[in-house]
């Protein structure tokens, strides 16, 4: 039972992502008439989230990987590209270590 | 095609210190962008490696020896017909990586680069033509970029997990 759990997150961070991509079009709205409280809220979300988010992806893409056996091992499967693709998520636009603190 | 250069290769997360300079030439109303350092070397700018032509440069803002902080400027790197690097500036690809193939990260090093005073990204934060910096609004909005594309990585972790459970969850379907 490692899959469902994963499939629960991952339909979790796609509602997060609404919540937090409508803040941004606020902020956005706010920035024009001059209002910036948006600013300090927004950081405190995008940080956390990007770190959490990208970091449990990365780890489940690898548990999932794991999950299925020599499949998951096999190239033909997608999961090595899927790896390989994700893995810059929990570097850039804020290394993981340093945005969770 | 255009890149943003903000890393650099002695500075990630310490964005505060980045050593790359926009120092204010009052004579010929113009910035000279100059990296004093090889540390200071834009490193890892997306499609850098090989055709961005401009790209939003962060720099230290120094106008009559004073520090402003990190503000974005406009530089031309590139030859929009030839894509050979422009005086001053030399630049190159990152080579191999771990993953991530389609984006063509790359480097990049300015020697006194002379772009006009217009290219400071001036919306909310403006030098005018005596050398006078004011800020508009909040100096801290000039980050909310980064704010942005954090928003697309909290999608993209939704979906990347997505992906990768498909492929899962139909095998364990499958299998017996």
């Amino acid at each position: 039972m490692k899959l469902v759990p994963l499939l629960a997150t991952s339909i979790a961070f796609g509602v997060c992502h609404a919540f937090t991509i409508r803040k941004y079009n606020q902020l956005l709205v706010d920035i024009k008439s001059q209002k910036f409280e948006l600013l300090d809220q927004m950081h405190h979300f995008t940080s956390g989230f990007k770190s959490v988010f990208s970091q449990f992806t990365m780890d489940g893409i690898l548990s999932i990987r794991q999950s299925i056996g020599g499949a998951g091992y096999s190239a033909w499967s997608g999961l090595p590209y899927a790896i390989d693709d994700f893995s810059p998520q929990v570097t850039y636009e804020g290394d993981n270590t340093v945005m969770a603190q | 095609m255009g890149t943003y250069a903000q890393t650099e290769l002695g500075h990630g997360s310490d964005v505060r210190n980045l050593e790359t300079t926009a120092t204010y030439d009052k004579a010929t109303d113009e910035f000279v962008v100059n990296c004093p350092t090889p540390t200071a070397t834009k490193w890892w700018p997306g499609d850098m490696g090989l055709f961005s032509t401009h790209g939003a440069v962060y720099a230290q803002l120094i106008i009559d020896g004073k520090k402003y902080g990190v503000m974005p400027f406009m530089v031309q790197f590139r030859d929009t017909e030839t894509f050979m690097p422009c005086k001053g500036v030399t630049c190159g690809d990152m080579g191999p990586k771990f993953g991530y193939q389609s984006k063509n990260n790359g480097w990049l090093h300015m020697d006194n680069v002379r772009i006009p005073r217009e290219n400071l990204f001036m919306k909310f934060t403006r030098v005018d033509n005596q050398g006078n910096f004011s800020v508009a609004g909040d100096i801290r909005v000039l980050y909310s970029v980064m704010m942005n594309i954090r928003t697309q990585i909290v999608l993209q972790s939704s979906w990347g997990l997505a992906k990768a459970l498909t492929i899962g969850v139909r095998y364990s379907a499958v299998r017996r």
